[in-house]
């Protein structure tokens, strides 16, 4: 339907319908076109409903047997999405189900003219199957609401933010040096730091950190941030370490008592038992991957860091035929997950070359792991983040009252 | 904040911004900011405002060194065209300094409508508190330290208002210089509470930004002087909101 159109249509339905998406653009976005929109939100008064758009993709929900995107899973989950941008929230209906993403709802706004992304999310943190929420935004009219909101729910739920446009300085005309230095980006690193929303940076950062949190949200978010990492291959070992350790993570060694028990497993030449934790795969095939299961023991019973992060390189132990290797040690990982899990945040990366076998293998794993509450990511950039994420948010539940 | 301060600090606020606009102008003059500080609690060097040199009775009860600052809404940046003057020993020498500035001043087409006479400051460490208003987010307060760190290095902390001592501690702890406020390398040490204190008295819920409300535009402490005892605002710049939103 035209924008000019949508005006006289909606104004008739005398309270019949009690929601309007309006997905055609031609009103605020557009020069000139203010008039029109404004007209469209009165229209919506007098047909006694609310109004999502213009300009917008409309509602996902799973629940509600209703989506925009004709192939969208249609799995319900408990992570909810608002999004200002139509196009972003069919990229997230698209990617975010790879990594096992499972949504409450997902939602464009479109041009926010009568429902605004805190309605929405005001409804998101009451809606007992929602329990992650996040949010993409480019511009907030009522950014105060949005900070009070999020102040109130005290990190009950878990909120990630990812805000378009932070670069911009915003056209401010400040007469002093505060205001000068009063950037867009400074107004949302603090609505972040006093509510406990994460702040990521990109759409890949964000599908991950929702993702961790959809997989940790049994667990307790931990605090302090220290990770053991264990794996397979030196050099990624120690490039890994910097990702984390950039990424604000504590890598500190191995304790005394940890570090002689798996000096006593008698690990092949070549493993290296100190934090990272390295083992070449070949140690890693006998008996179900008994050693892998071993050392995570060792690590998250007596060690008892707040999180482990286990890298797989998949090519390699998947050119051992004979034994199913990957499988074992995930099994491995979800059995020490459901052990330890209240206590430990387990996260995988499941290193692929591309190759169909390895993306194929990867890609089953991934979605086996989330739904037993491990995310897995493609890289250490990823899972840095995300761990860094959930660090970030443990920090601020611990914060003195 | 003793029982009472707030009215009072609201009430001179509106009494020298009514003074203020009618002049046309939207920015208070430093005695007049400093006056809206002082009721709200926030340390400002004791002074007196003197119209000439030979007229300096007001300033008699001042403990030397002194500083001289021209008051002179017209001048953005006094120091540079030498609209103030610091360490000046005795009052004697304060007639000599203002009557010498005056003079250049007057040179320059400055209208100056007198003279601000203050005890200088103890040695401590400069700091800044600023507030602003954001379009989205409403008041937005800013704690940094001062001279090159805010000027070159924007080493300064936001939070949105009202914030609490929680928050006002993690501006601290935000800061790259935070270890020179803590006394790093033998330096002067100035207790968190010191700042977290002035903080809360402009960006608190009990604060000076809260109270002004939208009346206040913008608020510029720099630099304030941070010691182990407190801090004292040297320089104060408050800029009154626009005449569509006062309430």
């Amino acid at each position: 339907v035209r924008a000019e159109q949508i005006p006289a249509i909606l104004a008739c339905a005398r309270a019949r319908v009690r929601f309007a998406q309006v997905m055609s653009g031609g009103f605020g976005e557009i020069e000139g076109g203010q008039a029109l929109e404004a007209a469209l939100v009165a229209a919506a008064q007098e047909g006694g409903m609310r109004l999502l758009g213009p300009n917008c993709m409309g509602t996902h929900s799973p629940r509600g047997r209703l989506t925009f995107m004709p192939d969208a899973a249609i799995e319900p989950g408990s992570t909810a999405v608002l999004s200002q941008s139509g196009g972003l929230s069919m990229d997230i209906l698209r990617r975010g189900p790879r990594l096992g993403l499972a949504f409450s709802g997902v939602v464009s706004l479109g041009n926010c003219a009568d429902i605004g992304v805190c309605d929405l999310l005001e409804y998101f943190l009451a809606d007992a199957q929602t329990r992650t929420v996040g949010l993409y935004v480019e511009s907030v009219k009522d950014g105060r609401r949005l900070f009070e909101l999020l102040k109130a729910d005290g990190a009950g739920k878990p909120v990630v933010v990812l805000k378009g446009g932070r670069s911009q300085q915003g056209q401010r005309a400040a007469a002093s040096h505060t205001g000068a230095l009063a950037g867009d980006d400074r107004a949302w690193r603090a609505l972040s730091k006093q509510t406990g929303a994460v702040l990521v940076d990109g759409l890949t950062d964000f599908l991950s950190v929702l993702a961790a949190f959809q997989a940790e949200a049994a667990g307790p978010p931990r605090p302090s941030g220290r990770v053991v990492l264990f794996g397979n291959g030196g050099g990624v070992s120690v490039l890994a370490a910097d990702t984390l350790a950039h990424a604000g993570l504590n890598l500190a060694p191995m304790g005394r008592e940890a570090l002689a028990k798996l000096e006593g497993l008698a690990l092949p030449a070549g493993a290296s038992l100190t934090n990272p934790i390295d083992v070449p795969a070949n140690a890693l095939q006998g008996d179900s991957a008994a050693a892998a299961r071993k050392i995570l023991q060792i690590v998250a019973e007596i060690d008892r860091p707040d999180a482990v992060l286990i890298h797989l390189n998949l090519p390699v132990l998947l050119s051992y035929r004979h034994v199913d290797m990957l499988g074992n040690v995930l099994k491995a990982v979800a059995d020490l997950k459901a052990d330890h899990g209240g206590m430990i945040q387990f996260a995988l990366v499941l290193r692929s070359d591309g190759e169909p076998e390895a993306e194929r293998r990867k890609q089953a794993c991934r979605l086996d792991a989330m739904r037993a509450g491990i995310p897995a990511f493609d890289d250490f950039a990823e899972a840095a983040t995300a761990l860094a994420a959930l660090g970030f948010r443990g920090r601020f539940l611990a914060r003195p009252a | 904040l003793p029982v009472g301060a707030r009215v009072t600090g609201i009430e001179t606020f509106r009494e020298a911004a009514r003074r203020v606009r009618a002049k046309g102008r939207n920015i208070l003059s430093e005695p007049d900011a400093k006056r809206v500080l002082s009721a709200f609690g926030i340390a400002v060097p004791r002074s007196a405002v003197v119209m000439r040199p030979d007229t300096l009775g007001p300033a008699s009860a001042l403990s030397p060194p002194l500083a001289i600052k021209a008051i002179a809404p017209g001048i953005v940046h006094k120091s540079d065209v030498g609209g103030v003057r610091l360490a000046i020993p005795d009052l004697a020498a304060a007639g000599y300094a203002i009557a010498e500035m005056s003079a250049r001043l007057g040179a320059l087409g400055h209208a100056v409508e007198g003279f601000l006479i203050e005890e200088m400051a103890p040695k401590g460490h400069e700091v800044v508190i600023g507030s602003v208003r954001d379009a989205s987010f409403g008041p937005l307060v800013m704690f940094g330290l001062g001279g090159i760190f805010v000027e070159v290095l924007k080493d300064v902390a936001f939070r949105i208002c009202p914030v609490d001592a929680i928050d006002a501690r993690e501006m601290v702890d935000e800061l790259a210089g935070a270890a020179i406020l803590r006394g790093a390398r033998g330096g002067l040490v100035v207790p968190d509470k010191v700042l977290i204190d002035a903080i809360l008295a402009v960006g608190g819920a009990d604060g000076i930004v809260p109270a002004l409300g939208n009346e206040m535009a913008e608020l510029d402490l720099n630099p304030l002087i941070a010691t182990a005892r407190g801090i004292v605002a040297v320089d104060a710049r408050i800029i009154l909101a626009p005449d569509s939103v006062r309430p």
